[in-house]
């Protein structure tokens, strides 16, 4: 098979282009990448928790395609202005922020490009490509380079499940353990609201206050 | 140029050195960003960067016996200010530390403007010296002059972020720290042997993979040992300057009997406090043991098949430039990309690309693959999450029919087909998850919330909030804090570790293309 190489670069850098792509990266530097969000959470959900924070313009849930199945969502969120999108990173880094009150305290980055997928080619860039010859000696480099990120991927999938199995482990400790504080709680309350404790507190002669 | 410290950051410089019953030496401190930062908003500081104390108030200088001085090392001054003669490349890369900022213990602010004094010490002495001016030597008491070695006291080492805003908790200074360096330097020893005989208690995974883990516990589990020695020396002077935090030791060692699990949880509790990038011990993880045993599962079986393909590839550049049915894209009204996904991948159509450059868009995908076998698609990008390696992007295309997906798919497991700065395409048939059926691990309601008659509960609803340390839900909370940040610290080591792999090959690549995409 033959190709033939295409000179003429289509992709020239006119104002309008340029123009998109500033407005793009301005757009980015706005906005914030929370992660382990719960899928119960809701756009209003989000736009509230981060109102407090500043003017929310869009929130724009990103689709998990490849991921597991059991690691949340990630949500882009673009605020009014960079530097309100700065106040919500250091705030939530710092404190443990819980959207919908849960556990598990969501995490926010910064918002890099490749986090959207509407974005305008950078202007005067080009890609190139080409096929790779059998009997070229790049050709066996190549292949190693192939095997190397099937390989790296095999890696960070390992990763990925060793992270996953701790958190079920901490996810199973912790809900063991509320459970035997709401039992507490419940015996506790059990105990007030059924007068076991003026009964009680009559035989020892204390006084039990009524609270 | 002054002279500092070494072992473990607590650097100053030496005021003055006077006797009178016994040797004392006056410092003035520095401040590492980790521990002012309550105040530092905005956290980008380099890694051997120091901050200088100004302004009147504790914290800024103390007195201490000399003994605490425990050597000497090389802090530059690279403020821009025009009373400071800049320092050569040379200067700089022989320096330990460097500052240009200062902080104001009584305002608690960093500012760059330095004022003409710092502790009664002429700005000059501080700033970088210049050529052919000796330092003065002084030994009379009551002077100010400057001494020739300034030299500093050193400390155990303290990552942890402290709370700058109860200064008077003062119970430890640098007396405590003094009595503390020398018991440091060997506990530290010998926590690295106890360490090492530790039992692994990790899941039941593959051997190998442990290592991983247990190496970021044993880097936790040092830095917090540490930081308990200063609690043991319990000297009392007044005048306190940098805390050990004596209040987070104490509120973490509380929060340590909560921790159920035996393990070293409750150690690294108190490490997670600490600033987690601030990893003093060696950051290099040995994941070569892991990587060798993945190799040996995971190597493809298409390595052996040798490609004996009688037809020509030319080996032309191609430039990739817009491929005809880009156009006409948005003259038929399409489906929603889901659903076009999962008819596709019904159909057997739908191929994942991977080893893309993170920086394409799905144009440019598209545009590829036209180039590449003319054949047109529609490909569209996957984001980029947290756990996607930095290094390459993926994306899903759709082919029209699914003989063409599989011949593209053929194609590119024997051929190769490369693209900019060295990177062959891979693509491969795989299941795409799709949205809906997921879950969070940690995220649990309270479903026994029963309304109970007697008393009247209002429906609690959760709001979103972040959490007050009084309570269990911030307990939970620091767990998964400690987990987060455990991972993402993994993450970027493994990440690390393979864009120097990458690179590696790359460099072997005969001809390059010279065109880089920026």
């Amino acid at each position: 098979m033959l190709y033939s190489c295409r000179g003429v670069s289509k992709r020239i850098m006119d104002k309008g282009q340029q123009a998109e792509y500033t407005a793009f990266e301005e757009k980015v530097k706005r906005s914030v990448c929370l992660d382990y969000v719960s899928p119960q959470a809701t756009e209003s959900v989000l736009k509230e928790a981060l109102n407090q924070f500043g003017n929310v313009k869009n929130v724009h849930f990103i689709p998990n395609y490849l991921g597991p199945n059991t690691i949340g969502r990630s949500v882009l969120i673009e605020m009014e202005d960079p530097k309100q999108s700065k106040d919500v990173i250091f705030t939530i880094n710092k404190f443990p922020f819980m959207i919908s009150g849960m556990p598990r305290p969501v995490r926010a980055r910064a918002a890099e490009i490749e986090m959207f997928d509407h974005r305008p080619a950078k202007p005067g860039r080009k890609i190139k490509c080409r096929w790779v010859e059998p009997n070229d000696p790049d050709f066996k480099v190549a292949k190693r380079l192939k095997l190397l990120a099937k390989k790296h991927a095999a890696e960070a999938a390992t990763l990925l499940k060793l992270q996953l199995e701790e958190e079920q482990k901490l996810a199973a400790q912790q809900s063991r353990s509320l459970r035997s504080h709401y039992k507490k709680f419940e015996t506790l309350d059990g105990v007030m609201a059924d007068g076991a404790i003026k009964r009680l507190g009559n035989r020892y002669n204390l006084n039990v206050g009524e609270e | 140029m002054w002279k500092d410290d070494e072992p473990e950051p607590f650097v100053g410089k030496i005021i003055k050195i006077w006797e009178d019953k016994t040797k004392k030496v006056k410092i003035l401190w520095f401040f590492k960003p980790s521990e002012i930062f309550n105040c530092l908003d905005d956290a980008q500081t380099s890694e051997n960067e120091l901050i200088l104390g100004s302004g009147e108030g504790p914290g800024l200088s103390n007195i201490n016996p000399l003994e605490v001085i425990a050597g000497k090392c090389n802090v530059i001054c690279i403020s821009k200010d025009d009373r400071n003669p800049q320092p050569t490349n040379e200067e700089l890369q022989g320096a330990d530390y460097v500052f240009y900022r200062i902080f104001d213990v009584k305002q608690l602010t960093i500012s760059e403007n330095i004022p003409d004094t710092i502790a009664a010490i002429d700005i000059k002495c501080i700033f970088n010296r210049r050529e052919g001016q000796q330092p003065s030597v002084s030994t009379t008491p009551g002077t100010e002059n400057l001494v020739s070695n300034d030299v500093c006291g050193s400390q155990t080492e303290n990552g942890d972020r402290f709370n700058y805003h109860n200064p008077s908790e003062g119970k430890s200074n640098a007396v405590q720290k003094s009595d503390a360096v020398m018991n440091s330097h060997l506990q530290d020893k010998d926590d690295d042997n106890e360490l090492y005989g530790r039992p692994f208690k990790k899941p039941k995974l593959d051997s190998s993979v442990n290592l991983p883990r247990e190496k970021t516990e044993n880097d936790l589990n040092v830095r917090s040992d540490g930081t308990i020695s200063p609690k043991s020396a319990g000297d009392e002077k007044a005048n306190v300057t940098l805390d050990v935090s004596n209040d987070i030791v104490s509120k973490a060692l509380k929060v340590e009997t909560h921790v159920v699990a035996g393990e070293i949880k409750g150690k690294s509790k108190l490490a997670r406090e600490s600033n987690a990038t601030d990893v003093v011990l060696p950051k290099e993880r040995k994941l070569d043991e892991e990587v060798r045993t993945l190799a040996n599962g995971e190597i493809p079986t298409d390595s052996n098949q040798m490609l004996n393909k009688q037809e020509k590839l030319s080996s032309l550049i191609m430039e990739v430039t817009r491929s005809p049915g880009a156009d006409k894209k948005g003259w038929f009204r399409q489906l929603p990309w889901e659903e076009r996904m999962e008819n596709a991948h019904q159909q057997g159509a739908l191929v994942l690309l991977e080893n893309l450059d993170p920086s394409y868009t799905s144009d440019d995908v598209r545009d590829i693959i036209h180039h590449g076998f003319k054949e047109s698609c529609t490909a569209k990008i996957v984001y980029h999450t947290t756990n996607c390696s930095p290094l390459s992007g993926q994306a899903f295309v759709i082919f029209k029919t699914k003989e063409a997906a599989e011949k593209v798919v053929t194609k590119l497991e024997h051929e190769c087909l490369m693209l900019s700065n060295g990177r062959p395409l891979i693509a491969s048939f795989r299941n795409p998850c799709f949205p809906g059926k997921e879950t969070l691990i940690g995220y649990f309601g309270i479903d026994k919330l029963k309304v109970q008659s007697t008393r009247e509960k209002k429906e609690a609803v959760p709001t979103s909030h972040c959490s007050q340390p009084n309570s269990i839900e911030y307990e939970f909370a620091m767990d998964w804090c400690l987990l987060q940040e455990r991972s993402k610290w993994r993450l970027k080591n493994l990440h690390k570790q393979q864009a120097a792999e990458v690179k590696e090959i790359t460099a072997e690549l005969k001809t390059k293309l010279t065109y880089k995409i920026f």
